[in-house]
């Protein structure tokens, strides 16, 4: 999720639409295939929940969906990598598996939980307002308990909005897991610091589009994964590594740990853009980032992403990107671009994003990954 | 219609099983009791039915209902079992209403978007920038309730409640009118959150529309208690549409039965949450059902109240009794000669995606309301 404050500034925000000549086919799977595994692989990511420094239930989806020859590595920080091939040049993508969400600061005596919110940076104030009188889950160490966040009543109510009319932050939620005291919230298994999300509500839309909470940055997860699926290794030149970092929320934390222990001469971070700053799209394909600006991306890797997308037959969107996320660790010390998949109505629990952008932006890194440096 | 219909249920519960096997490795809070009263509901829950378009609700109770019911459906849609001896001295008549809040899609715009418009009253706070599905013809489409415009801004906070009324709509992911249409979708189509009941830690469970879902599942789990060749008095279990929108179900019954004695059943909104004050309505979640004696549309008999007590205290059942906002589809009755009563179970959260009921509350309420058939 590249966020973490308003755009620095704004960028063109024309869609920049490169469709040249040759062929799309380089996958082994039908266009239809891919499509429906894109989805597949988006819910199964988005349907579990990934508070940033509690990622595990997202490394778990990402093994599971994986392909059997991936052998992760995990570092300290929850880092999750593979790497194929071998030598220079090296190429990273990364993609952030943490989401913004709560973890427990307390129990009250009558049983309910008490939230504080994780980043403390929200990106947009009405964050806290999306989660109140929803159903969330909570990330229990023996399993992952539903909850509901307790709202006003109606009819107790009515005819006056004061309850709601005014900025609800993270302290005004209390949450209700069907217990009544604090002993009961103990044998339900929930313990100080269990991170808390919302619930994975995710419907189809029309066209190949998907919407539900955390799809920044499942999507860039599941293009990864996507990627690995239809690798050729053999094809691989130099070393690729595909990360799925940890703490992005945190300022870039995993992506920190990430800079200094893969060698990489080229480093695509994949993540949604920010929103507010050029207009893109869902379904109108991949996102990134524009060189020339004072964030320090670099213009080499985005003239080779506009060739291999021209030569592919992509579309490629110019998009917003702030410096201060995965790509902080990177800026400065080799070359880096973000990358991604438009989203729409981002952080609120209905990003919407569309497969085929997924698809799209899967097969571009592959012919990224399998070019001759 | 009926074609339609069964179209949105099976689509309805296919994107369920989505919506449930989404949940990943969510464990049982609690295992199914057998013989409670939360399967039933738990269906009925999951089948949506905003207020005119209850069709799909009517369907899952007939369903539901025992192998000698013969159901009718009156002209306004509401559903009646009648049972007992015609010529008994008494008609008592249950009513429980099928309908819930949600919106209506009043037209489709050139760009694709749908505007929409609230049925019945809810904070309309609690669907800005959430899922939601449209029940269309051709089966449901994914939607979403996009935010207000300035929702990234620090301004946004400034009118919190101000979201809501024309502001509201909803993006299918479509570009055009044409391809809304394409889908299925027309104005009239309803449209909910994903419906899903789920249950908590103890007895307790949460949805949208236990309002009144839960009072369905009461008449449903008395109608499968009771023999019907034991009965004293003439029975009319009613499962009433549009009581969201003005009561106007009933209104239609109770221009046409005359029964003795007419018993809404139907939430008793609790203040029994850390949000709400306990001034009022503070009837406990777990601690049996409730005699709904004062509401906003009706004054009990304090008569009837008391009856209605001292038989739950006879049957072993706990009860409670209060006063709440809100109305309910009997006290349309009075006016036309007949008394009427209100029977609830305690529920917080009232017309929210997450109503919270606890399952004891409505076992006991399905008890009382099969006491008071087999007893009054």
């Amino acid at each position: 999720m590249a966020r973490l404050g308003r755009p620095e500034r704004r960028r063109p925000s024309a869609f920049v639409f490169v469709v040249l000549a040759t062929s799309l086919s380089v996958w082994t799977r039908s266009g239809a295939d891919q499509l429906e595994e894109a989805r597949a692989l988006v819910r199964a990511l988005a349907s579990v929940g990934g508070v940033a420094g509690r990622e595990g239930p997202v490394r778990a989806a990402i093994r599971r969906t994986a392909p059997s020859w991936a052998s992760f590595q995990e570092d300290n920080l929850g880092n999750l990598t593979v790497s194929v091939g071998s030598g220079k040049p090296g190429l990273l993508l990364l993609a952030h598996m943490d989401e913004p969400g709560y973890v427990v600061t307390g129990v009250t005596d009558q049983g309910y939980l008490k939230l504080q919110r994780l980043t403390r940076l929200s990106l947009s104030p009405l964050f806290d307002q999306f989660h109140m009188g929803q159903p969330l889950l909570i990330q229990g160490r023996r399993g992952t308990i539903p909850a509901v966040s307790v709202v006003y009543s109606t009819h107790l109510w009515r005819g006056n909005a004061a309850p709601l009319n005014r900025p609800v932050v993270d302290e005004d939620l209390f949450v209700d897991i069907g217990a009544r005291s604090a002993a009961d919230v103990e044998a339900a298994g929930v313990v100080l610091l269990d991170p808390v999300v919302i619930a994975r509500r995710i419907v189809d839309l029309a066209g190949g589009k998907l919407a539900g909470p955390a799809m920044d940055d499942r999507a860039g997860c599941a293009a990864l994964l996507l990627l690995l699926q239809e690798l050729e290794p053999a094809k691989i030149h130099g070393t690729l590594t595909v990360a799925f970092s940890a703490q992005q929320l945190m300022g870039g934390r995993g992506a920190g740990r990430l800079a200094n222990r893969v060698e990489a001469d080229d480093v695509l971070v994949v993540d949604a853009p920010l929103p507010g700053g050029a207009r893109t799209a869902p379904g109108k394909g991949p996102v990134v980032a524009v060189p020339g600006g004072t964030e320090g991306f670099s213009q080499e890797i985005y003239n080779r992403l506009a060739e291999r997308a021209a030569r592919t037959r992509l579309p490629l969107q110019n998009a917003t990107y702030g410096t201060a996320g995965d790509q902080s660790a990177f800026v400065g010390k080799t070359r880096v671009l973000p990358i991604g998949v438009p989203i729409l109505y981002t952080g609120t629990p209905a990003e919407v994003v569309d497969a085929h952008d997924i698809v799209a932006l899967a097969t571009l890194l592959k012919s990224i990954a399998e070019e001759d440096r | 219609m009926t074609g339609r219909a069964r179209t949105v249920l099976l689509s309805l519960a296919s994107i369920t099983a989505a919506v449930l096997a989404g949940a990943g490795d969510i464990r049982a809070a609690r295992p199914g009791r057998e013989g409670g009263s939360f399967g039933i509901l738990e269906a009925l829950i999951n089948t949506p039915g905003v207020s005119t378009r209850e069709q799909g609700v009517r369907d899952r109770i007939r369903s539901l209902l025992p192998a000698w019911a013969r159901p009718a459906v009156d002209a306004k849609g509401n559903l009646l079992v009648t049972v007992g001896p015609e010529r008994a001295a008494k008609t008592l008549l249950f009513i429980a209403h099928m309908d819930e809040t949600g919106y209506l899609v009043t037209a489709i715009r050139e760009d694709g978007g749908l505007d929409v418009k609230a049925v019945g009253g809810f904070f309309e706070t609690l669907y800005e920038g959430q899922v939601v599905l449209v029940h269309a013809a051709k089966g449901d489409v994914g939607g979403v309730v996009p935010p207000r415009p300035n929702y990234l801004d620090p301004s946004a906070v400034e009118t919190p409640a101000a979201f809501g009324k024309e502001a509201v709509r909803v993006d299918v992911g479509v570009s055009s009118r044409a391809v809304a249409e394409s889908l299925g979708i027309a104005p009239g189509d309803p449209v909910t959150v994903p419906k899903a009941f789920q249950r908590l830690y103890g007895s307790f469970g949460s949805g949208r529309a236990v309002d009144d879902r839960a009072g369905c599942t009461a008449l449903l789990v008395a109608l499968r208690g009771i023999d019907p060749k034991t009965l004293r008095h003439k029975l009319i279990f009613a499962f009433s549409v549009e009581e969201e929108t003005g009561l106007d179900g009933a209104q239609a019954m109770a221009e046409t039965l005359r029964p003795d004695l007419a018993i809404a059943v139907d939430t008793f909104v609790s203040s029994d949450s850390p949000l709400e004050r306990p001034a009022f309505a503070h009837a406990i979640l777990g601690k049996g059902p409730v005699v709904r004696a004062i509401d906003s549309s009706n004054i009990t008999d304090p008569v009837l109240v008391d009856r209605v007590l001292n038989l739950a205290r006879q049957a072993g059942i706990p009860v409670q009794y209060g006063l709440t906002r809100g109305g309910n589809d009997g006290s349309v009755f009075p006016e036309f000669g007949t008394p009427d009563l209100a029977l609830s179970w305690p529920t917080v959260h009232s017309h929210s995606p997450v109503e919270v009921i606890n399952e004891k509350d409505l076992d006991g309420l399905g008890a009382l309301v099969r006491a008071i058939a087999e007893r009054w």
